[in-house]
């Protein structure tokens, strides 16, 4: 090779060299950098009423499980953002923690007047609350059903009322009297997670998980202790309006 | 002393005038490359059977060529392309190495935090078996107290300190997902179930009684944000019998934990194939 092939080599190398870079498909993946995977939201919510009733399972429960039945109302400002208010009340039952067994006598119930002594028997619940949604995903589903579903994260404030805790002291006068302890009512929080999943425009599966936080007296401590109570809330939602995109 | 004659910078422009459209068209061409890379050692890298053609169509803009005509909503057209093209993720044939934590949501007077690893085989892009461990710790939660002021008893409680187990793990679903509508996350979800040995209080002296059969099952969901680590969020229960009191009968112990952890994978890249 000679020198003046040398230089035109150098010359031309140089050439494509400062080109621009050519848009090229990695080995892994034929489509990557040519179409953008997800190329939309299908299912909208910016702009729309929703509204959702639900039903509530409390979980992780020390001395009371919940069932419980509400509502929610929100607005989205858009896909990612949105405020909601919500209610929701119903029954509750001592749980199987609460069953006082002997070797000699086996198990047996907690009476209602040891059950008025501890936490967590709350009687409903009502709140606003914010909701971020930046995760929008569709899942294939054994390689034949795509589902729409989206993400999102949870915070709000709540008034939580519940029985009111009362000492032993208190339980014995209480029960002598044939009373009832009466119910108290506390400010409280909750953060969650939450997912839609979509089966139409109009409606969609909600499912969530929220931890609640409240203060309540605690009669045998003489002590305001923080109460954490988890709930799994499923429901449908309707949306109501057009998308605002 | 070599010279450099007219034709020779000639030669180079024509070089050049050949070179540079090439680039530039190739960088701006819009719309699906529908051609399959070549093929090397057995790897195939073709679209997955999921992946549907655009639609037959009469082209306009730069999208409308891509992805066909816009038909009577535009929510449509954006979804024309389907999302779930192929996955984005292979793990067939790789080990993954795993770390976690575990804390359990079902016991509200005995807390406990698993920390342990796992060391996984994918035998199929949906399929893997691993061994997973973990030593687990216990903190007792107030209700403890107030139980016993309110019950005037004394709560018993089976004490887990360790479980090794061998499992299956089987990833049905596979997805992406869009963050704030930009960028692009793989994930999968998956069921887990297996047996192994668990160890507690009861296992060693005073009473001696070994290792406790165990059993696990569980689900959970991996996102992989890049070729050789995923993040993993799981929700899983791990069963086993002990007698908390000889003067008690014995029962089932649930202990149902988060599982929260970080894998690895080997070899870290990985070559598409079809499933």
């Amino acid at each position: 090779m000679t020198a003046r092939t040398h230089i035109r080599v150098l010359l031309a190398a140089a050439a494509i060299a400062a080109a621009p870079p050519v848009a090229r498909a990695s080995e892994a993946d034929a489509f990557e950098n040519k179409i953008v995977p997800i190329s939309g939201q299908l299912y909208g919510k910016g702009g729309r009423f929703e509204l959702e009733p639900l039903a509530a399972l409390s979980v992780d429960d020390a001395f009371y499980a919940k069932y419980f039945g509400g509502v929610r109302a929100g607005w989205h400002f858009s896909d990612f953002w949105s405020v909601a208010v919500t209610f929701q009340g119903g029954a509750s039952q001592p749980t199987s923690s609460t069953s006082l067994c002997t070797a000699s006598q086996g198990c047996k119930a907690a009476t209602p007047e040891q059950l008025w002594q501890v936490p967590g028997d709350i009687r409903w619940l009502g709140g606003a609350e914010v909701l971020f949604s930046p995760v929008y995903g569709k899942v294939n589903v054994l390689a034949s059903a795509v589902l729409h579903l989206d993400f999102s994260l949870i915070a709000g404030v709540d008034f939580i009322e519940s029985q009111k805790v009362l000492s032993a002291a208190q339980a014995a006068q209480v029960a002598s009297s044939g009373g009832t302890p009466g119910n108290v009512g506390a400010p409280g929080m909750h953060l969650g997670l939450g997912t839609h999943i979509f089966f139409a425009s109009f409606a969609a599966v909600t499912l969530e998980l929220k931890d609640y936080l409240y203060f309540t007296d605690i009669g045998n401590l003489n002590a305001n202790k923080l109460q954490n109570q988890i709930f799994v809330e499923l429901g449908v939602s309707f949306f109501i309006g057009q998308p605002s995109r | 002393m070599p010279s450099i004659s007219m034709r020779a910078p000639l030669r180079t422009l024509s070089w050049l005038l050949v070179a540079l459209p090439l680039a530039v068209h190739a960088q701006e061409m819009p719309g699906l490359d529908l051609s399959s890379p070549a093929k090397d050692k057995g790897k195939v890298a073709a679209p997955s059977p999921t992946a549907k053609p655009a639609p037959a169509a009469e082209p306009g803009t730069p999208l409308e060529k891509a992805v066909g005509v816009p038909g009577e909503a535009d929510a449509a057209l954006e979804d024309r392309v389907k999302a779930v093209q192929r996955k984005g993720f292979i793990k067939q044939n790789r080990f993954q190495l795993t770390a976690f934590v575990a804390p359990t949501v079902n016991d509200a007077f005995y807390e406990k935090l698993g920390v342990g690893g796992m060391l996984a085989y994918n035998v199929q892009d949906s399929f893997a078996v691993a061994l997973r461990g973990a030593y687990w710790f216990a903190f007792k939660s107030q209700y403890v107290k107030q139980g016993a002021f309110a019950f005037q008893s004394q709560l018993l409680s089976s004490q887990l300190y360790g479980t090794a187990m061998l499992d299956g793990i089987w990833s049905p679903v596979y997805g992406k997902f869009a963050w704030l509508g930009k960028s692009i996350v793989h994930f999968d979800a998956y069921v887990i179930a297996g047996g192994g040995l668990a160890w507690s209080a009861t296992s060693g002296a005073p009473r001696n009684e070994g290792p406790h059969v165990a059993g696990d099952l569980g689900a959970g969901i991996r996102f992989y944000p890049n070729d050789w680590t995923c993040l993993d969020l799981g929700l899983v229960g791990t069963f086993y019998a002990d007698q908390k009191d000889t003067a008690l009968p014995g029962n089932i112990q649930k202990v149902v934990a988060i599982t929260l952890g970080v894998s690895f994978f080997v070899p870290t890249r990985f070559e598409y194939y079809y499933p």
